[in-house]
């Protein structure tokens, strides 16, 4: 990102590669459609490359780059009159407005396999705590560094992460 | 299977399951961007971190301070050094270098000249105010010992005075300097009385003690002279020609009201030849200064 910030457009591309997909899954997993998906990811970016003069690099890039997709997503929720209940409310869900369909087919053909199972479980986590999870598993955040993009503490971040492999766990073990 | 092994496997699933990524298209709309960017607003020179950002905006506020700090010394200095500027030195060589002072004290050492003609004139109307001339002075601040007269020669006009020089007495610099004459200036003392009443006169701010001091002297005393003449007016006391660096600023400040006021105020006293010259120095001053109705014929020459 320094090498991009000083004009190295190559830089950039590195960069992106190294940390398109990732985000991209993590952005996907926190929305209900691609469509979507795919425009908060370039929300996501647009916003890395507007900040190219004035980065300075006080973590590491990740925490940053995740950091910018959690205030993205809180947006797009708050935007989208989702409502939600409680981040850290184990049994919070995102409340649909009226009409909207439930999984996509693509999700719905996904649970009917084991790893589907999975991939249901994660879209029926809290927020907070698939946030947490995704963090870990795509961005590669250690539970500092997804306290720190996630605006809470450390111990809050442990939690939630804690609480989504139970799930998970048990979800999976079904 | 322990619970982190439950974990690990979950992760391992989760790394199967996850393979979605960005489209193509959006790929390549993300990277033009990103080059557009550079093109757009081009890398800066030095990229400063840390306290280094703060480097050139506190820089260029202590130059802005230091700026106006520094203008602000040379304006309010500036008034002085004009006004001293003219103050002449006791070295001949110096009073050459005085530059515009130099004309200046020919002028006066020519008017004290002619003015030394008329004294005897001037001793006889000054004679009866002697007595309120001493009761001014002594309740002037407090006497100080008068100064032995100077050696004339090479001292023109002195420069500011080794003394710590008294506070300004107002009345002193008062336009008007009222019915109070000082003691009769002597006659014989023609020669060296110009350039002894241009020493007294340059610093506005004489003691008044002196002149009572020398009031009492006798006739052939230079500083009394001085005074008496100083206490008359004329245009020997308009600021013009005294060098002090307060009469100097009263000079310039002195607004036409005011020297209209002195002109009436001696006319009324009868002192026309002095109400006269006061006059010709006001239009030099304030050629077109429309003289009020009322004032007129208060200070017009008659």
């Amino acid at each position: 990102m320094l090498d991009y910030r000083d004009g190295a457009a190559a830089a950039f591309e590195a960069l992106y590669a190294r940390h398109k997909a990732p985000l991209f899954r993590f952005v996907l997993r926190s929305v209900r459609e691609r469509g979507q998906a795919e425009e908060l990811h370039q929300d996501i970016w647009m916003r890395v490359i507007e900040a190219r003069s004035r980065y300075q690099p006080q973590a590491r890039f990740t925490t940053w780059l995740y950091t910018i997709a959690h205030n993205r997503l809180v947006d797009h929720w708050r935007r989208s009159g989702l409502r939600i209940v409680s981040l850290d409310d184990e049994e919070a869900q995102l409340e649909e407005p009226a009409g909207n369909p439930g999984l996509n087919p693509e999700r719905q053909a996904q649970a009917r396999q084991g790893l589907e199972r999975l991939a249901h479980a994660i879209a029926a986590l809290p927020p907070a705590q698939r946030e947490a999870f995704l963090l870990r598993e795509e961005g590669g955040l250690s539970v500092e560094e997804i306290a720190a993009a996630t605006g809470t503490n450390a111990e809050a971040a442990k939690s939630r992460l804690r609480y989504a492999l139970a799930k998970l766990r048990q979800a999976v073990d079904d | 299977m322990t619970e982190n092994d439950r974990e690990d496997e979950i992760r391992r699933r989760y790394r199967e399951l996850a393979r979605e990524e960005p489209p193509r298209a959006l790929d390549d709309a993300i990277l033009a961007a990103a080059r557009r960017e550079l093109e757009t607003r081009p890398a800066p020179l030095v990229a400063p971190t840390g306290r280094r950002r703060w480097t050139v905006p506190v820089a260029a506020a202590a130059v802005i301070v230091l700026s106006a700090v520094l203008t602000l010394h040379v304006q309010r200095e500036q008034p002085d050094a004009e006004l001293g500027a003219p103050q002449v030195s006791q070295a001949p060589a110096r009073k050459d270098e005085a530059g515009p002072v130099a004309p200046r004290a020919e002028m006066l050492e020519d008017k004290l000249a002619a003015q030394a003609n008329v004294e005897p004139q001037r001793e006889k109307l000054a004679a009866p105010n002697v007595q309120p001339q001493r009761q001014r002075a002594q309740e002037a601040p407090p006497a100080k010992a008068a100064k032995p007269v100077q050696p004339p020669a090479s001292s023109a006009l002195a420069t500011a005075p080794a003394e710590p020089k008294p506070p300004a007495d107002p009345g002193r610099f008062s336009p008007d300097p009222g019915p109070v004459a000082a003691a009769p200036p002597p006659a014989p003392a023609s020669a060296p009385a110009p350039q002894m009443q241009m020493r007294q006169a340059a610093p506005a701010l004489q003691p008044a003690p002196r002149a009572a001091d020398s009031a009492g002297a006798t006739a052939a005393s230079p500083p009394a002279a001085v005074e008496e003449r100083r206490a008359i007016g004329g245009l020997r006391d308009s600021p013009r020609f005294e060098t002090g660096a307060l009469a100097k600023r009263e000079a310039v400040a002195e607004p036409p009201e005011k020297m209209l006021e002195r002109i009436a105020a001696l006319r009324r006293e009868g002192r026309q030849k002095e109400a006269d010259e006061l006059y010709t120095e006001f239009r030099k001053r304030f050629p077109d200064y429309r003289i009020p109705e009322a004032m007129r014929e208060q200070v017009l020459p008659r």
